[in-house]
């Protein structure tokens, strides 16, 4: 039984931050445990860290739509389209998708070799825990052949997209609490036609006004939760807590 | 098919010894009618006559062989520099009987060998002769300093379909350790490391279309580009199969 390994969870800021923040926020983590592996004498050992945010609204690009002409096309027109939004390509899988206000953005940062995980398991994990979270607004939410959570065949409410060097993981999931939807509209999310967005609020508005009707912060509230189920499956993982 | 007697003068032989020896084996396979074996795993190259009659056999087989397979190179080729995509793929017939020669003092002394030297016709999990990382990446030795790399099946299975391949440029130098690329399976994007510094002479231009190639054949038509390579004693410390093994099985 290995020895357990906590996460640590950082919500950035309490209100919406620029894309390039967060990523730079991520960039910092994921050098430090690049540091570690190169002279793991100097650096010391980092924690697992979750880090949760929301974001001013932005359209992300996969690693894939950097060269190509087409896509370097839908990004231009897409920017013209929404003026207000910004655009940025990412070194994360997967293609276009929309992050703005209302939606939770967990990034964990860990070493799958720390936790035995090999990259679809992590991914599996990642789904799970973010199909846990939304049975807590009774939603039953499902994974396709496709990538992503769904909670019908064409009903979209998080997207995943990693990155891996080296094992250490960067991006994650992006769950839609209340976000605009409206903004999916002008993308088709994850290459995927007939797919639209949704979100909580969308899905289930009576749960989400009950649960969150205190909250200062509802998007670190789910942050939280997040970052509770994260690490009972990472737990899990290794053999620790409840079977 | 393979001409392995050793039956000419010292003299001849001599002289023989200095030309660059070729074989032809014609294997059953429809496409690999026709292979050409890389000159370093050869045995001492039989005598003069021996090399006639294989050119006549490559004739022979030349004037049988599909349009497919002509393209290939029927030619000769002395360096793997002249070698296109289009370069047949060399196994070893079943039914040949190379013996192991002594290895020249050269790269061959950290015995490392082409990957097309292999006795298979599908992927071995972790083929001999190849050198590992311990981030999954195989490198083989084409003719000379030339490197060439991709990722192991170990790896392939784990990321899951590959949906995209992120290929470094031609010509770009790469020191060992370096990402040069990634590789990407439906859900991430997993960098690859180069094994070795040197400079990138061709990257695997198929996996643009393709590139499924790497779950398909991640040691053959999935490899990823090939490096000329600077430093020689960087082979030294990678794994070899039954350390890569190892390795994987304690992770």
């Amino acid at each position: 039984m290995a020895t357990r390994r906590a996460l640590k969870h950082i919500h950035i800021s309490p209100t919406q931050i620029p894309y390039s923040t967060g990523a730079a926020v991520q960039d910092v983590l994921v050098k430090n445990y690049l540091d570690h592996k190169r002279v793991p004498d100097v650096v010391p050992r980092p924690v697992p860290t979750l880090l949760t945010m929301e974001f001013f609204s932005v359209y992300t690009f996969g690693r894939r739509q950097q060269h190509d002409e087409e896509s370097v096309r839908k990004i231009e027109e897409l920017k013209s389209k929404v003026p207000e939004a910004d655009g940025c390509v990412t070194m994360r899988g997967g293609q276009t998708t929309f992050h703005g206000p209302g939606q939770l953005v967990a990034y964990p940062i860990l070493d799958l070799k720390e936790f035995n995980l090999s990259t679809r398991c992590y991914v599996r994990m990642l789904e799970d825990t973010t199909i846990e979270l939304l049975e807590g607004f009774g939603l039953r939410a499902k994974v396709t052949e496709n990538t992503g959570v769904w909670l019908s065949h064409f009903e979209k409410i998080a997207s995943i997209g990693v990155h891996l060097r080296r094992y250490i993981t960067s991006h994650g999931v992006a769950i839609n609490g209340s976000t605009d939807l409206s903004y999916f509209d002008q993308i088709v999310a994850c290459g995927l036609p007939e797919s639209k967005a949704t979100s909580i609020i969308h899905a289930a508005p009576e749960e989400w006004k009950r649960q969150m009707v205190g909250v200062k912060n509802p998007i670190q509230e789910l942050g939280n939760r997040f970052a509770a189920i994260l690490q009972q499956n990472l737990d899990h993982r290794l053999g620790h807590g409840k079977a | 098919m393979l001409i392995t007697r050793n039956s000419a003068k010292d003299s001849r032989l001599a002289r023989i010894q200095n030309r660059p020896r070729i074989i032809f084996a014609p294997l059953p396979h429809f496409e690999d009618q026709l292979h050409l074996i890389s000159l370093q795993s050869l045995p001492r190259m039989s005598s003069h006559k021996n090399i006639l009659t294989a050119t006549t056999r490559l004739a022979a087989v030349r004037s049988r062989s599909s349009a497919a397979t002509r393209s290939a190179a029927c030619v000769p080729l002395l360096h793997s520099r002249l070698y296109s995509k289009t370069t047949p793929k060399t196994v070893l017939s079943q039914r040949s009987t190379v013996r192991q020669t002594a290895q020249s003092p050269s790269l061959l002394s950290v015995n490392v060998i082409s990957r097309r030297n292999y006795v298979s016709s599908k992927d071995e999990e972790t083929p001999e002769g190849l050198r590992y990382t311990e981030e999954h990446e195989w490198l083989a030795l084409e003719d000379g300093n030339l490197a060439v790399i991709g990722i192991t099946a170990y790896a392939s299975k784990a990321l899951g379909d590959v949906v995209y391949v992120e290929l470094p440029a031609v010509g770009t130098s790469v020191v060992a350790g370096e990402p040069i690329g990634a590789v990407e399976s439906v859900k991430s994007a997993s960098d690859i490391y180069s094994p070795v510094s040197g400079e990138i002479i061709e990257v695997n231009e198929q996996l643009d279309k393709k590139p499924g190639l790497v779950n398909a054949e991640p040691y053959r038509r999935g490899w990823i580009c090939k490096i000329l390579i600077k430093d020689t004693t960087e082979l030294e410390s990678m794994m070899d199969n039954n350390g890569y093994e190892t390795f994987i099985a304690s992770s």
